[in-house]
């Protein structure tokens, strides 16, 4: 019970668990037909997003509704530096991309973390909204039709990798993959250190990591700019996936839905929100609309909420739940 | 001292800046720190033990301990992991427990610890033996005593009068948010009618 405080796994069990399913995602490309590779890469960038937002919901305790806006932006700052009719190496986007949400998730975060609680929820659904209309009511990425991009490159020193067309939604798929995994292992490295203690503590009781002489208002910015950062690098993926971009990437629905997969996969672990990705966008999603086409967003919302009621701490509640009964020791009454 | 609701815990929390008062100023060494926040009063040495203990129910103690370290004020560090567990040698057995798993004498003491880790100059206990055992209460004054006697200045808020005046060496009774009595513990014994007014005794 070394990392009693965290939320990462607790036993090696869990470990290997987590090991398993990610040595399962990389194997399913072998056995998946293409379409489901598409759908696979889409959900393993909307657990990257739902990941990020998680740094700030689950660890820190913010609840933020703008979050989707860094995502949204950075995958409209792909299209933005790229000339029209050229194409620019990953080399260039990924940073221009990580640069435009850093800056714009630490502005907003600067403002809007001067309030707590629904304030704080409502103010960075504002600066959200206010970045969705920018592109929404302006012509600078497509306005309302959105826009398309070029295919991306990998280019160095003049050197182009090209791929053959059927490769590419398998490269997206393992780069996605790596990209998770990494985001996964960088985040729970960093709870683990004492910038997440801090973090938890925050999340816990924010006046008692005051009076220890903490300035929360610096750590909760830093999170909150990391958060946005990590966003950026899904919704840089996201363009190069799709090689699209519109205005509903950037708008508060995004936010909903990665604050759903959260509650879907369990607020209390930081894979939860991986699961609960994978299992709404891979699954759930595509169940839903395949068996109840004309009633799609009904069946989602019934099983969203019959899930929510039934496991309050989300799918990863499930296996938790039984081991914290076989190895947790008696417990003291600790006042939270 | 005071009875329940006489403004002891909100006059600490103001002190701490986890409220604003609604009149008065705050000085640390001469400084007015009314506006300061929460944590520069901290930095500047002043440590908080808060009714309730205030544990981290999910990190583990050795977490609770390494999150609370810091050089004092003027840079001291008289006070680390090693000496505070020389101190509370309960909570050297139970490093890796969570704060949940503890007992709330321990709690009580990983509080403390987590306190004096902070290298204060002025520590303030709120109800700290409040819901415990008489044997652990005696150990919490125990240490109290030892906190004092190492040039700690030290605000103690409890319910015992004769607890209080074995430590303390001076009293103030809170009617109120006024202060009704200031003296020494000699002086409040001294006059059994305040006591049976302001505290109940």
């Amino acid at each position: 019970m070394s990392s009693a405080g965290t939320l990462l796994p607790r036993t090696r069990l869990g470990m290997y668990g987590l090991a398993a399913g990610a040595a399962a995602l990389a194997c399913l490309p072998l056995i998946a037909p293409p379409y489901y590779i598409e759908l696979g890469t889409t959900a393993l960038i909307a657990a990257m997003l739902a990941l990020s937002l998680q740094l700030l919901v689950g660890c820190t305790g913010l609840v933020s509704l703008g979050h989707g806006a860094f995502y949204g932006l950075a995958a409209y700052t792909v299209y933005l530096v790229t000339p029209a009719n050229g194409a620019l190496p990953v080399w260039l986007t990924l940073p221009a991309a990580v640069l435009a949400a850093a800056l714009a998730s630490l502005v907003v975060g600067a403002l809007s973390l001067r309030t707590k609680g629904f304030f704080f929820l409502m103010v960075t659904l504002a600066f959200g909204q206010m970045i969705f209309f920018l592109f929404h009511d302006t012509k600078i990425g497509g306005g309302t039709d959105g826009a398309f991009l070029a295919k991306p490159v990998l280019a160095a020193f003049g050197y182009e990798l090209s791929l053959p067309r059927r490769q590419r939604p398998l490269i997206a798929y393992y780069v996605s993959l790596a990209l998770l995994v990494a985001m996964y292992t960088g985040l729970a490295l960093l709870l683990r250190s004492l910038f997440g203690r801090v973090l938890e503590g925050i999340r816990i009781n924010e006046h008692r990591m005051q009076a220890l002489g903490y300035d929360t208002y610096r750590y909760k910015l830093a999170a909150f700019a990391l958060a946005g950062i990590l966003a950026g690098v899904a919704g840089h993926m996201w363009a190069m996936h799709r090689g699209f971009v519109n205005p509903e990437l950037v708008g508060w629905h995004r936010s909903a839905e990665a604050l759903l997969m959260i509650l879907l996969g369990g607020l209390t672990t930081l894979h939860g929100p991986i699961i609960g990705a994978l299992a709404y966008v891979g699954v759930l999603r595509e169940v839903a609309s395949l068996w109840f086409p004309e009633r799609t967003l009904l069946v989602e919302g019934l099983v969203i909420l019959a899930i929510v009621l039934l496991l309050p701490r989300g799918l990863t509640g499930l296996s938790r739940h039984r081991l914290e009964r076989k190895s947790e020791p008696h417990k003291a009454g600790a006042d939270d | 001292m005071g009875r329940n609701g006489m403004g002891k815990t909100t006059l600490i929390r103001s002190i701490m800046g986890l409220v604003s008062p609604r009149r008065g100023r705050l000085w640390i060494d001469g400084r007015d720190a009314t506006d300061d926040p929460a944590f520069l009063r901290a930095r500047a040495g002043l440590a908080y033990v808060p009714e309730g203990r205030g544990i981290f129910a999910s990190l583990s103690v050795a977490e609770h301990l390494a999150v609370a370290a810091r050089p004092g004020a003027d840079g001291r560090t008289d006070w680390t992991v090693p000496r505070v567990l020389e101190l509370f040698p309960r909570l050297a057995q139970r490093l890796d427990h969570s704060g949940a798993q503890l007992s709330g004498g321990e709690q009580q003491m990983l509080a403390v610890a987590r306190a004096l880790l902070t290298n204060p100059r002025l520590l303030i206990l709120d109800e700290a033996t409040e819901g415990l055992a008489p044997i652990v209460r005696e150990e919490i004054w125990r240490t109290v005593r030892l906190i004092r006697d190492s040039g700690i200045a030290t605000l103690v808020v409890d319910k015992s009068v004769s607890d209080v005046a074995a430590v303390a060496d001076r009293i103030v009774v809170l009617v109120k948010g006024e202060i009704a009595f200031e003296g020494s513990p000699a002086e409040l014994q001294a006059d059994p009618d305040l006591m049976h007014r302001h505290l109940g005794v």
